[in-house]
């Protein structure tokens, strides 16, 4: 029988389908948690509330789609396979488990003492995820770009959850007397600086590129961003576990500012390069997606020169939603008509008519979505960064948690195509 | 007898999914080599770490198959010269840009 090298080194459909299906549950629920951050943005940010809903909208939505993404493309971009799918199946059932029981104790104060078995379960989880991404590189000759920001993102992952696991056996225990604030803040730059943004500066040169048929253009910037964000983001976790002063916390944090300013005009000269001209909804949410980092590094940095805390907070929600969220909906619009057309279609080529990719999306909702995504992340910046909460921050809560659910109805329609449907 | 043409004419059943458009109309094959029964095709894709490299490869190399007298088929993924718009067909080039 004659083996496609394809299906060799693809994981299953069903294992990253798995992850995204998680994902965009955790995606509805951080939705519903996020109107929980009314009082949160008002004040203390570091609450219960705010925790639920970092952790189911952080690991539960940004890093679930992550690791199903990861899966799917380390196979692509290494040309090796993954070293284990049962490992990858172990880890996710842990981790939903994990995750769950961190966000019950974070949302119910009866439930407190499951944080630290949550965050245990969580952090093993992960572990499998890391030595499972290790072994993969392991056997491999020799790494290109793609392949160094993976890794370390990976090794980063490792790291900061090992900063998670101690101080949730601090706060279930007492283990350890630290700084619980600081030490947060080098959790956050550790997982959403070291891994997320680095995951999301590999990929993109994978996936912008491939998307717009970008072609002859200088990738230089994206080299000289590597260096320049590892040592940013090892300084700045350095900096905040061991109490440095503000002074040193800014010129660290000022690195990975720049490496990630390298990597913002990259993706211009990616997109300029760009041959496919249509302007989609991938593409708005994309080019969204990037000027929303922009403002959110701007915003951040008024924040903290001005101590201005409302600033740093409409920067934090433009970094989480009007970057990440965006530009994981607009490639979950590209990638799950991927898989699904992968598993369901591909062996159809040839024997009989076949859908694109585009047309497993429901172009109309997804144009919905995306505006409403827009005006809804644009709207709750402006009621964050001048405090203006209350019933303009449930508006802005509101249209989000519609744009969320047109996502999920597009994925549903999407994983439900039938042919007879063209 | 086999001809170039033919093979030309069968590989261009194979679609590119993400564009829409068949990898003859993109350009992505750069020589069809016919000697006897035996065809060698070079060919490219439009990016390095496309999903679909195993597959679109697969797919061509059914393809090519399918033509009669073929017994034997060999398709060379090559990244040089790199693929770019201008090796498409008027008609791709006027949808996609």
């Amino acid at each position: 029988m004659k083996v496609s090298l394809a299906t060799e080194m693809a994981p299953p459909f069903v294992l990253v389908a798995h992850f995204f299906i998680a994902g965009l549950v955790f995606l509805l629920l951080s939705a519903i948690s996020f109107f929980s951050l009314v009082e949160d943005f008002s004040g203390y940010f570091i609450s219960f509330h705010f925790a639920a809903f970092a952790h189911l909208y952080l690991l539960g939505f940004v890093m679930m789609i992550i690791f199903g993404a990861m899966y799917q493309l380390l196979p692509v971009v290494l040309e090796a396979p993954i070293f284990s799918k049962d490992f990858a199946y172990i880890q996710f059932y842990m981790y939903v488990l994990g995750l769950s029981m961190m966000v019950c104790g974070f949302t119910f104060d009866t439930l407190l003492m499951l944080i630290p078995y949550g965050g245990v379960i969580t952090y093993l989880s992960m572990l499998i995820f890391c030595i499972n991404v290790f072994l993969t590189f392991y056997r491999l000759e020799k790494l290109n770009l793609i392949g160094k920001y993976l890794l370390s993102a990976t090794i980063f992952l490792a790291i900061s959850v090992t900063l998670g696991l101690i101080m949730g056996l601090s706060i279930g225990h007492g283990l350890f007397e630290i700084s619980m604030n600081d030490w947060v803040q080098a959790h956050m730059i550790g997982t959403i600086g070291g891994f997320v943004m680095m995951v999301v500066m590999g990929v993109s040169m994978v996936l912008i590129p491939m998307f717009s048929l970008a072609h002859n253009f200088d990738d230089r910037l994206i080299h000289y961003a590597l260096p320049l964000h590892i040592i940013g983001i090892i300084s700045s976790m350095l900096a905040f576990i061991f109490e440095l002063s503000w002074t040193y916390k800014g010129l660290v944090l000022s690195l990975v500012c720049g490496s990630l300013l390298l990597y913002l005009i990259q993706m211009i000269l990616v997109i300029k390069h760009r041959v496919r001209k249509q302007n989609d909804y991938w593409i708005k949410n994309s080019v969204f997606a990037l000027c929303s980092l922009v403002f959110s590094l701007i915003l951040m940095t008024l924040g903290i020169i001005s101590d201005k805390q409302s600033f740093a907070f409409a920067g934090g929600f433009l970094l989480l939603f009007g970057f990440m969220l965006c530009f994981i909906v607009g490639h979950i619009y590209k990638i799950l008509p991927f898989l699904v057309w992968y598993d369901k279609f591909s062996p159809l080529v040839g024997k009989q008519k076949v859908p694109l990719l585009h047309q497993m999306v429901d172009t109309k909702i997804a144009d919905i979505q995306t505006w409403s995504m827009f005006i809804a992340i644009f709207w709750l910046s402006v009621v964050i960064a001048f405090n203006i909460l209350g019933i303009p921050f449930v508006i802005g809560a509101l249209l989000i948690a519609f744009s969320i659910g047109l996502v999920l109805y597009n994925a549903w329609y999407t994983f439900t195509f039938r042919i007879k449907d063209l | 007898m086999i001809t170039q043409e033919a093979v030309y004419d069968s590989i261009s059943t194979v679609i590119d999914p993400e564009v829409g458009f068949d990898i003859v109309s993109l350009g992505l094959i750069y020589e069809v080599n016919v000697h006897e029964a035996h065809v060698h095709v070079k060919m490219t894709l439009s990016t390095k770490g496309c999903p679909l490299h195993e597959l679109i490869k697969q797919w061509t190399q059914e393809a090519v198959e399918k033509v009669e007298g073929v017994q034997n088929c060999e398709i060379e993924i090559v990244w040089e010269p790199a693929w770019n718009i201008s090796m498409a067909s008027d008609r791709v080039k006027k949808a996609l840009c």
